[in-house]
């Protein structure tokens, strides 16, 4: 239905996410072993299985329920290429039946006991998860266990979901931030591993194979390089009971080793894309860091003064508040694994193009320009340290949290880690990641919107006109 | 801690009757408080019972124009230092204006709450707006609707099937409002909405999180008593006629693929057909096993996806909506037949018992799983008490449990007849070439 409105003063539609190169501290133990202590982040116990997978638990026993989340090292960055979109189906294909149960046994058994499982993928993992009232624990960690360890991977199923992925980018062509987000994506990365989309493409869904999935499966559905988190109603002794009865069976070594492949970032560029819309769709940037960089908390300082912050953001204040040209304008920097993009995403009339992409230009040119003003910079860091409670305030929230540590080897303390680096960021500190970071003569910056020439069909994304 | 089993294998936490305290200021605010100690977060909502559904033609929108005011400042706090407040508090804040309602609400850590208090308080009794301020906004406002409707078909097939469904009634319009009502929409208009309707004798509060209840509410009584109470704003009289016909409204824009939904008028919470409506609801489309999906997206794979939905707390009754989107290379007509016959199917037999079951195992446990959110629990209360009481929360799951197989049958068959149906068809024209979906297969084989 209609959703309520609301002027989306969170303007930080994708939050960047977290991640940072993994650092694998394998304490192999028999028995878990809480975490230091932490101020902030939730209590984890985290022992190594046998079988090289990590187990982490955090034991919350407010409501009646338990989340179990699997991260595989099973991302879209993983796929080969002219493969793209393989992660994405094999995740989605593995609840779609296993040698014991059909995909709809399966999607009738996890309705009946009114639980939820799912697979996705992302650009640099993938994720299982369960979530399941306390008292249907062992019938649902039996269908959990089922689906991860045993897909079956029918051809049939195969088909319905690329018919599925298929209509999902056809619908994604509705939207003109989407295509621009794409056509930069594609244009930022190329055929390097995060320069297409985790669904893929038109071009290359339909080719990908069942062999295709099971090979992908096989390689990366590996314990070893895996977590298991359990969240919820649970101690830690019968979690790790309950996991080692329904996963004794998952074995296997490491996947090989993820190396992004070198590249050269393309120099700036302006692209057109013409469509039939009142409103332009328009994203400008350039590379920008990894998880693991170590000025993270600095940029992210640095980005919630210029875009990131809402109405506290400069982005925001000089394009919505002042001139009245965007309803939702914001910055990112997507840090990955690998380096992600930094980018400015926005939507205006056709008509206020130019003025919109001027204005944030020139806060770019700014912050890079002169330091900002101590009044800015405790404003944000008052708010991403007071702020972080909110990270934490579920257990599906503790869930993502404990995932995300784990994989982007963030360490146990990260949230008391973050709050002191954040607390320590100076305001040269912040001129300094953004002269580093931000190079505004080096934007790609795409623009969908309709041509004066009327609607002519629209280039191929994948090779947009230059002007 | 909460979740103590009340029933033998029953997962039930205890009853919000049991945990929520009411208290009422002498100027007629109202303080709906939940305590839930598992994070050092308050969830702060602030609900005033103004909506698109008290507003009129030629002036659609004004809720949500008013509610993107309230943040332009009063007479100490500058425009849009509300937001930096908050957030310089650590806190989080927004607002959504829908039919029934205009909420604001900001989360923040425990300790900060009397923060919002305070500003909400002053931007009640003190909003000061200029022209200055006010026209950009409206332009905000346009690329908002811009945004959420002219770029988004589905929505705009929904905003067609609101305003062919009713003839008389407010939940007709849009609640962002029709495009040339915003354009002609003046700051007088705004600030004469803002005095008929904010007062605190139309509001209320409703927080959730780590606090006490008693202390909370003196810091709410002492921001707000000031704030003398107004006379209420006059009470929204329409009442939608029993429709007598099938109505159809079809949209052609430029799309990818079509849609297809179709409206029924039911009843709401404060019926006893209410439980049955939601069970018939989950039975319909309550997750990948139910009717819809299993048939249209499983079986014969005509749809990408499906769906229900049930204005189950709307203050007037609301619409039952059953609804798809094709697969490329399948029509509208396919998936409306495909839906038809469902909806014939369950108005003819009765469900199995087995059926029954599941579907009321995923409202019981969705319910459970929606109280790990605070900000959820407190829109639940919101939700709730804006269409009545909040108190009625409790009856909801005795209510879902009670329902028998037959009464699922029986609303069904009295509801979703064909006379009182609108549907809505979303066609594509032109349809647009995206990039193309035909290109072979490259060569490239895969190690």
């Amino acid at each position: 239905m209609a959703p309520p409105t609301a002027p989306d003063r969170d303007s930080d539609t994708r939050r960047a996410r977290r991640r940072r190169v993994l650092a694998i501290v394998a304490c192999v133990a028999a028995l878990g072993a809480p975490l230091p202590a932490t101020a902030l982040g939730p209590q984890v116990t985290q022992e190594t299985l046998a079988n090289g997978a990590t187990l982490l638990v955090s034991e919350q026993r407010n409501l009646p329920l338990v989340l179990i989340r699997v991260v595989l090292d099973a991302g879209s960055r993983r796929d080969p290429i002219g493969r793209g979109g393989l992660a994405h189906l094999t995740a989605s294909l593995v609840t779609e039946g296993t040698a014991r149960r059909s995909a709809q046994q399966i999607k009738d058994q996890i309705d009946f006991i009114g639980a939820s499982l799912d697979a996705d993928a992302e650009q640099d993992y993938a994720v299982l998860s369960l979530q399941v009232l306390r008292k249907d624990l062992d019938v649902g960690l039996d269908l959990f266990a089922d689906v991860l360890l045993h897909p079956s991977f029918a051809n049939d199923e195969l088909a319905r979901q690329r018919d599925a992925t298929l209509a999902t980018l056809r619908s994604q062509e509705d939207d003109p931030t989407t295509v621009a987000q794409k056509a930069f994506q594609r244009r930022l990365f190329g055929d390097t591993p995060y320069g297409h989309p985790v669904e893929g493409s038109t071009e290359s869904v339909p080719t990908i194979s069942r062999g295709d999935v099971q090979q992908f499966y096989a390689a990366y559905y590996r314990p070893a390089s895996a977590a298991v988190v359990v969240v919820g109603d649970i101690a830690v002794d019968e979690a790790r009971a309950a996991l080692l009865r329904v996963l004794g069976s998952w074995d296997g070594s490491p996947p090989a080793p993820f190396v992004y492949p070198p590249f050269t970032p393309p120099a700036a560029e302006t692209i057109r894309i013409d469509r039939p819309v009142t409103q332009a769709g328009i994203v400008l940037g350039h590379l920008g860091v990894a998880r693991d960089n170590p000025d993270y908390e600095t940029i992210a300082v640095m980005n919630y003064i210029l875009g990131g912050g809402g109405f506290s953001s400069r982005l925001m204040n000089s394009i919505r508040t002042e001139a009245g040209l965007a309803y939702s304008v914001g910055s990112f920097f997507a840090a990955g694994k690998s380096p992600g993009p930094f980018e400015i995403v926005m939507q205006t009339k056709n008509a206020s193009v130019a003025d919109a992409v001027a204005r944030a230009r020139q806060q770019v040119e700014q912050i890079r320009a002169s330091p900002v003003s101590d009044g800015e910079l405790q404003e944000a860091k008052r708010y991403l340290t007071g702020s972080y409670p909110l990270r934490l305030d579920s257990n599906a929230k503790i869930a993502d949290f404990i995932a995300q540590t784990w994989f982007y080897g963030l360490g146990p303390n990260y949230a008391d880690v973050y709050i002191a680096r954040v607390n320590a960021v100076t305001g040269d500190d912040v001129q300094r990641v953004a002269r580093q970071y931000l190079n505004p003569d080096g934007f790609i910056e795409v623009v969908v919107t309709a041509g004066e020439r009327g609607t002519a069909p629209a280039p191929d994304a994948h090779h947009p006109a230059a002007p | 801690m909460v979740g103590a089993l009340l029933a033998a294998g029953q997962a039930v936490a205890r009853p919000y009757g049991e945990r929520v305290t009411e208290t009422t200021l002498d100027n007629g605010l109202k303080l709906i408080l939940l305590e839930d100690h598992k994070a050092p977060v308050v969830v702060f909502q602030l609900y005033y019972r103004v909506g698109s559904r008290n507003e009129r033609l030629g002036y659609t929108g004004l809720s949500h124009i008013l509610e993107h005011i309230t943040f332009k400042g009063t007479e100490t706090v500058a425009p849009e230092e509300y937001s930096k407040i908050i957030q310089r508090n650590g806190g989080r804040t927004n607002a959504f204006t829908s039919q029934d309602n205009t909420t604001y609400f900001a989360m923040l850590a425990s300790d900060r709450v009397g923060v919002v208090i305070d500003l909400e308080a002053d931007r009640l009794a003190h909003l000061k707006v200029t022209d200055e301020q006010f026209l950009p906004e409206r332009d905000v406002i346009m690329e908002e609707r811009r945004l959420r409707i002219e770029n988004d078909p589905v929505a705009e097939l929904f905003e067609q099937l609101a305003s062919t469904a009713y003839a008389a009634h407010p939940y007709q319009f849009p609640i962002i409002g029709w495009s040339s009502d915003i354009a002609q929409a003046t700051l007088a208009d705004v600030l004469a909405y803002h005095r008929t309707f904010y007062m605190p004798n139309n509001a209320f509060v409703v927080a959730v999180g780590d606090f006490d209840s008693a202390a909370l509410t003196a810091k709410i009584r002492e921001a707000f008593s000031p704030i003398e109470r107004g006379p209420l704003p006059p009470n929204v009289r329409a009442i939608e006629p029993a429709q007598h016909g099938a109505r159809r409204v079809e949209l052609e824009r430029p799309a990818q693929l079509p849609f297809v939904a179709m409206a029924h008028h039911v009843p709401n919470l404060l019926s006893p057909d209410a439980a049955a409506l939601e069970v018939l609801s989950a039975i319909l489309a309550g997750g990948d096993s139910a009717r819809l999906h299993d048939e249209l997206v499983y079986r014969s794979r005509l749809a990408r996806s499906v769906g229900v939905s049930y204005d189950y707390t709307a203050i007037d009754p609301g619409l039952f909506t059953v609804y798809a989107q094709p697969l490329p290379g399948r029509t509208a007509a396919q998936s409306e037949a495909a839906l038809t016959r469902e909806i014939e199917r369950i108005r003819r037999q009765a469900p199995s018992a087995r059926e029954l079951e599941k579907a009321k195992n995923g409202i019981e446990s969705s319910f459970v799983f929606a109280q790990d959110s605070l900000f959820y629990q407190g829109m639940l209360l919101g939700e709730y008490e804006l269409s009545g009481t909040w108190r009625r929360i409790d009856d909801y799951l005795p209510g879902v449990r009670a329902v028998t197989a037959e009464d699922v049958r029986r609303v069904a068959q009295t509801y979703l007849s064909p006379t009182n149906r609108t549907t809505a068809v979303l066609i594509p024209n032109p349809p647009i070439e995206g990039p193309a979906g035909g290109t072979p297969p490259s060569p490239a084989g895969i190690d």
